[in-house]
């Protein structure tokens, strides 16, 4: 296989020297580089292997905000990507990245989000629009992340998002930066893949044409061998939280392993010796017969993303009251398959599916309402679960749309449906006693508790 | 804009040409290169369930199967894999009972990762659009087998076997009566059931493939029409038709907006110029 980058269409805008701005903004940064290595200093203290499991991502966390810190002052190109555009590439093109929207996912922010998003409404942000761009909006607001050589739009699968890159286009500093957004089709059928395929090698001109890297195809190759490997391991984990008792609830598992593979250690060895570790040790408890809770009584399938900044303090009233574990989650769901890597084009056509087809929120949101259906009727089989909880997202309004399909459905494959309504990231949207006091009058009402 | 199968417009043996297509997959698969070996099943639903040395779980709970305890798999996405269930009102297309298993058995190949192909022929005078989605599902039913487990992989049978199932009997045969008693007992419009199993080659089960995407459309379109008589839309705004479309008054305020956006932009455009 040559290297080189691939030859497309090119209609993108072409600059003429790659952009290297420098700014202050890599602050914030560099203090979680700090923070998460001394998290991950304490791991070899952590006797709990369920613990040991999650303090060990810090390890992952910090590389990745050290490898922009380190771009950042060597004066090496870093972008902004997304999780469904294929972080494969940039990573085989020597680009570092961040994704703009983490940070109300990243436990840090939990103290502050608050008042960001106070500070939103002051800008004259809706508090209708999803947090989590209006989070991304405040940090580029804000200047508390570093402007990239170039940003990798993400124009799917919510119709909020084009926001985030309104404002840019606004802001003084990031006005000028190089933005590209691969074009998603709305269907789920081989055009649109290799319509797909094409926007992802017209990304890598792009990409080049605005930081001067170049893509290896050996590197691009070896980067998603490796990343296969992370995908079956998590399958694979999958699997072993199809178990009575589940091995983990909503603390471990699903949302750390997107994070892993998709966003922190995209193909790297690192990211799949975590994934190992996470296997073997909920197959030893799958053998053990242990459970997250002792007494497994209800089996939950959260419909959505995990909320990560007040799910402890609603989940182990669940667990310990009822017996209530979450046993799989949209982020933790794994409906993907291994890409070939036997051609370049087979490279670039399961690139595409992957970030089409398999990865959550853009899987069940964008196209029509099957997907959603597929994935409900096989988790709610394959994990024996007893309630489907749709917490409606107050951003996810394509998903909203769906709200009779999914109740219907679930009517259909006689499992229980509570309809929670909250903010996934703002905890203070929906009263926490609320939420509760909803679970508790359902598990009563449908004889569960 | 993607070919829309108007389920009304077709024949009423919606899927009779995919099984003739199928019908001729089979025989060329048959040319002397690949190991084929054929069963057929007389017994009834409950005499085959009685009848067998493994426990197919009557909790309708699938057992966990881990990879230490693993014999082999089937259907692992590298190695191959493609399963459809397809369904006829014509009795004559389906053979009741037989199964055919083109390529090596279970028992033959201890840890290895086989291609697979699982294609379950239905007859049923009475079976239509109703059924669909239950078929779907119920090709996923061999994992109630103490011993067998369906990978949690949507849209695809990827199996897991046992070494304790594969000690007690669990070969192709077993595993298709199982299938056939179930689908019989527990769908009573299927008066027929026939089994295609293909491990030879991920070749051999990438033509399977190439019938299963028109199989699958078909399905799709029949789902649909079920869901639009409960009264829901699954395809949503697809049509591009606005006259129907409960989202057209956003939409005319949106073109709205955006049209004075650009006579904004031109008047100011045309200012600037005339200061100049």
């Amino acid at each position: 296989m040559s290297s080189s980058s691939s030859t497309v269409e090119e209609n993108n805008t072409v600059i003429d020297q790659p952009v290297m701005v420098k700014e202050p903004s890599i602050a914030k940064f560099r203090e979680e580089v700090v923070n998460w290595g001394l998290l991950y200093d304490s791991v070899a203290t952590i006797e709990d292997p369920d613990f040991r499991i999650n303090a060990e991502l810090a390890k992952l966390v910090r590389d990745a905000r050290k490898s922009i810190v380190d771009a950042f002052d060597e004066g090496r190109p870093f972008i902004s990507n997304n999780y469904c555009t294929a972080p494969e590439v940039s990573k085989a093109m020597g680009l570092p990245s961040y994704m703009l929207f983490e940070a109300p996912f990243i436990p840090s922010s939990k103290e502050v989000l608050g008042d960001q998003l106070d500070h939103t409404a002051a800008m004259g942000l809706g508090p209708d629009l999803c947090t989590a761009i209006r989070s991304g909006i405040y940090y580029v607001e804000q200047g508390l992340v570093p402007l990239p050589a170039a940003m990798i739009g993400f124009i799917f699968p919510c119709d909020g998002m084009p926001m985030l890159h309104q404002v840019i286009k606004h802001n003084k500093f990031w006005k000028d930066m190089p933005l590209f957004c691969p074009d998603p089709p709305y269907f789920q059928d081989p055009r649109s893949i290799d319509y797909f395929a094409n926007e992802l090698k017209k990304m890598v001109s792009f990409l080049h044409n605005a930081t001067g890297a170049t893509l290896d195809m050996d590197k691009l190759k070896e980067i998603i061998d490796e990343s296969n490997k992370q995908y079956l391991l998590w399958q694979e984990y999958n699997e072993l939280r199809r178990a009575r008792p589940s091995p983990h609830g909503y603390d471990i598992g699903g949302a750390k392993c997107f994070c892993v593979s998709q966003m922190f250690s995209v193909g790297e060895p690192d990211g799949t010796e975590w994934f190992g570790k996470l296997v073997k040790l909920a197959e030893d408890k799958v053998e053990q017969g242990l459970g997250s809770t002792p007494q497994e009584k209800i089996r939950m399938f959260w419909f959505d993303i995990m909320p990560p900044n007040w799910a402890d303090e609603l989940f182990p009233i669940l667990a310990q009251e009822y017996g209530a574990v979450c046993v799989m989650d949209m982020f933790g769901n794994s409906p993907y398959t291994t890409i070939d890597t036997s051609s370049e084009e087979s490279i670039w056509q399961g690139m595409a599916k992957r970030g089409l087809f398999d990865t959550p929120m853009v899987r069940q949101a964008i196209g029509p309402a099957e997907g959603f259906l597929d994935d409900l009727t096989r988790i709610v089989r394959d994990y024996e679960i007893d309630v489907v909880v749709w917490p409606g997202h107050m951003g996810h309004k394509e998903s909203l749309g769906t709200y009779g399909i999914i109740r219907e459905a679930c009517k259909d494959l006689g499992v229980h449906f509570l309809d929670l309504r909250v903010d996934i990231l703002d905890g203070r949207f929906v009263e926490k006693d609320e939420t509760l006091d909803k679970f508790a009058r359902f598990f009563k009402n449908k004889g569960l508790a | 804009m993607v070919d829309k199968i108007e389920v009304a417009n077709l024949p009423v043996s919606l899927f009779d040409l995919h099984i003739e297509q199928l019908r001729y997959c089979i025989e060329s698969l048959n040319n002397g290169e690949r190991k084929m070996t054929q069963y057929d099943v007389r017994s009834t639903p409950q005499e085959i369930l009685n009848g067998l040395p493994i426990q197919v779980a009557e909790d309708h709970r699938s057992r966990l199967i881990l990879r230490k305890n693993t014999f082999l798999e089937l259907g692992n996405p590298e190695a191959g894999s493609c399963a459809f269930p397809i369904w006829s009102n014509e009795p004559s297309l389906v053979s009741d009972g037989r199964i055919t298993l083109i390529g090596p058995d279970i028992p033959e190949t201890p840890d290895a990762s086989l291609p697979f192909g699982q294609v379950i022929l239905l007859y049923g005078e009475q079976l239509s659009k109703a059924q669909q989605m239950a078929l779907e599902q119920k090709q996923y039913d061999a994992g109630l087998i103490d011993g067998y487990m369906i990978r949690s992989a949507p849209g695809r049978v990827w199996g897991r076997v046992s070494r304790e199932v594969v000690s007690k009997g669990l070969n192709f045969e077993m595993l298709g009566k199982v299938l056939i008693a179930l689908f019989k007992q527990q769908i009573p419009q299927v008066e027929s059931v026939e089994l295609l199993f293909v491990t030879s080659s991920k070749a051999d089960v990438e033509q399977l493939a190439k019938i299963a995407g028109g199989v699958k459309r078909i399905g799709d379109g029949l789902v649909k029409e079920t869901w639009a008589e409960k009264g829901f839309d699954l395809d949503a705004c697809i049509d591009h038709d606005c006259s129907t479309c409960h989202e057209v008054e956003d939409c005319d305020d949106i073109r709205d907006v955006v049209q004075l956006a650009q006579q904004t932009k031109r008047k100011r455009k045309a200012g600037q110029r005339k200061t100049r």
